[in-house]
């Protein structure tokens, strides 16, 4: 089967820093392929080359089989994009913008567009300019599902929504995925990753570091855990489970670093009284040191705050 | 795809195109109404042909310095200067706002990731500006003529369309110098600032060309001279001049073609 996108030493060079340097990717069709890192990392470059807006320095890009560049106009036909905070005519409604982009496909009246609007909550009656930055993005989105596109190439799609349209948002993904079309997108959340992706590439300086299962991912993250009892106990027994370590001891409470499943510290902790148990997912930072350390990358100095 | 982009570039320019039509209508018909009153004041006629030979370039030329004729009077007051110069000043507008501005504005992006190839996105926002200048002139050219009958100004409706064809024709040429820079560097200022240095340059050479000798061979790439050299409003339709200035806006667009077509498209 054709891979829905496959890059080859894909080498995006601008002046100075930002960019992506030779990116091998390949993501199957009726994946959700999630392309996890911090801003400035080179994940907007990644799209922007796939869509053709930008011309890679080296390296080749495939979307749906056809070169992005030569064949831009065939893969334009079968894609939809949507960018974080959207730029778009604000002068139309978000009916009409839709039936203007749909007559560029060749499709004036997509069907469809009333029903994504009502799932989204987002009225497409009144101008773009003065919607709020979320219900932007909500027209954003649906003029880039509506055309049920062989894939979606979403950068910081959920950018400004708020929670209960982001699980619509997650189900939407899920049913592009179970109709066997492809859907590629970025985030510099892990949370998000999580919930609606089946493999992860991360990003950072540019570089791909890691492409992995979420499933895989989870397990080699940290989490930060805290636990607080109602009285001292002895910390020993939990420095010494599997996977547990940079156990604190403050009063009452005890931290530590946690890799994985959770399950043998949480029974161990509830021999004890247990007051409050804080369990925090780690910073995307804390996941890139964790690939660092795990690949002895050396030469990727500043990854952290090398975002901008 | 039909002309979609052209159409939608259109609409979006809707309100600014009847705002510019009326504000050039309004000072087209009174420098046409005032005509009357020039005519019959002899004195206001004979201060003009005293004044100094320099002051008279700059206001249109020392042959075209007859308030005598309507035709003088009326390419003095307009066509060498602030008639062209009001067209050219939308035309640059139009064009450096329509590609560069648009990039700017991360427009360009979501219609580009339509199946829109980029030349094509080019030629439409061409024969849109080409369509909006069209209207403007008819928009404006008509009122000169309209009011015109109702003073009785007496010019030759031939020569008054060939003049206003003849500005048009200018405006065209610095929309798509603002349109080639615009696809070129993707920056709305950077357009307008070239567009207005050279129809500027250009504007000077012509006046210091008139008065030293020295400038005369320059002077021929002024679009200003080109279109208005002749003096169509008296001389009638300066075919072979006009017939440049349409070829040299044909390169510019295509020359925009070709620098869009090949760049990054960013923010």
């Amino acid at each position: 089967m054709t891979a829905a996108i496959e890059t080859a030493g894909l080498t995006k060079t601008y002046g100075a820093a930002r960019g992506i340097t030779d990116v091998d990717l390949t993501v199957e069709p009726g994946e959700v392929f999630g392309f996890l890192g911090p801003n400035g990392a080179g994940k907007t470059t990644m799209i922007r080359v796939l869509l053709d807006l930008v011309r890679p320095t080296a390296g080749s890009a495939r979307v749906l089989g056809l070169d992005a560049h030569a064949d831009a106009i065939a893969v334009h036909r079968r894609i939809g994009y949507v960018a974080g905070d959207p730029a778009l005519d604000d002068r139309l409604t978000g009916r009409a913008l839709c039936a203007w982009l749909g007559r560029l496909r060749g499709t004036p009246d997509p069907v469809g567009v009333d029903a994504l609007a009502e799932r989204l909550v987002v009225d497409l009656d009144r101008p773009i300019r003065v919607l709020s930055k979320g219900n932007r993005q909500k027209v954003a989105l649906v003029q880039a599902f509506v055309h049920r596109p062989d894939l979606l190439l979403l950068d910081e799609p959920t950018s400004g929504l708020d929670p209960i349209v982001q699980e619509t948002f997650a189900e939407m993904v899920r049913e592009v995925a179970d109709a066997g079309r492809t859907v590629f997108l970025s985030s510099h959340r892990l949370d998000e990753v999580q919930q609606v992706c089946d493999r992860v590439g991360i990003i950072a300086d540019g570089r791909v570091i890691a492409v992995d299962r979420v499933d895989d991912l989870r397990a080699r993250a940290f989490r930060t855990v805290e636990i607080e009892f109602g009285a001292p106990v002895d910390p020993a027994p939990f420095a010494a489970l599997a996977g547990v370590d940079g156990v604190e001891v403050d009063g009452p409470v005890l931290r530590l670093r946690a890799v994985g499943d959770l399950d043998a510290l949480v029974k161990l902790a509830a021999s004890h009284h247990v007051v409050d148990l804080v369990s925090e997912p780690p910073e995307l930072e804390e996941i890139f040191l964790g690939y660092f350390d795990g690949d002895g990358a050396d030469d990727t100095e500043g990854s952290g705050s090398g975002a901008g | 795809m039909r002309a979609d982009l052209a159409t939608r570039t259109l609409a979006d320019h809707r309100r600014s195109l009847i705002a510019w039509a009326v504000g050039i209508g309004l000072y087209v018909a009174l420098i046409v109404v005032v005509w009357p009153s020039i005519r019959d004041s002899t004195q206001l006629s004979k201060a003009f042909t005293d004044y100094p030979d320099t002051l008279k370039e700059l206001f249109g030329g020392n042959a075209s310095f007859d308030f005598a004729t309507s035709a003088g009077y009326l390419n003095a007051e307009l066509f060498s200067l602030m008639y062209p110069l009001f067209l050219t000043v939308f035309a640059i507008a139009f064009g450096a706002s329509t590609l560069a501005g648009e990039e700017e504005r991360g427009l360009l992006d979501l219609v580009l990731s339509h199946p829109v190839r980029r030349d094509r996105l080019v030629t439409e926002k061409a024969v849109a500006m080409v369509v909006a200048l069209a209207v403007l002139a008819v928009a404006t050219g008509t009122t000169m003529l309209v009011v015109g009958a109702v003073v009785d100004l007496g010019a030759s409706t031939s020569r008054v369309v060939a003049a206003v064809v003849g500005s048009a024709l200018v405006a065209l040429v610095a929309g798509a110098v603002a349109l080639l820079v615009g696809a070129w560097r993707g920056h709305r200022a950077a357009a307008i600032g070239a567009a207005a240095v050279i129809f500027g340059a250009g504007y000077l050479v012509q006046v210091l060309s008139a008065l030293v000798d020295a400038f005369d061979p320059l002077r021929w790439l002024s679009p200003m001279y080109l279109a208005n050299g002749t003096m169509p409003i008296r001389t009638g339709w300066p075919w072979a001049r006009y017939g440049v200035l349409v070829v040299v806006a044909v390169l510019l667009v295509a020359a925009a073609r070709a620098v869009f077509t090949r760049r990054d498209i960013g923010r």
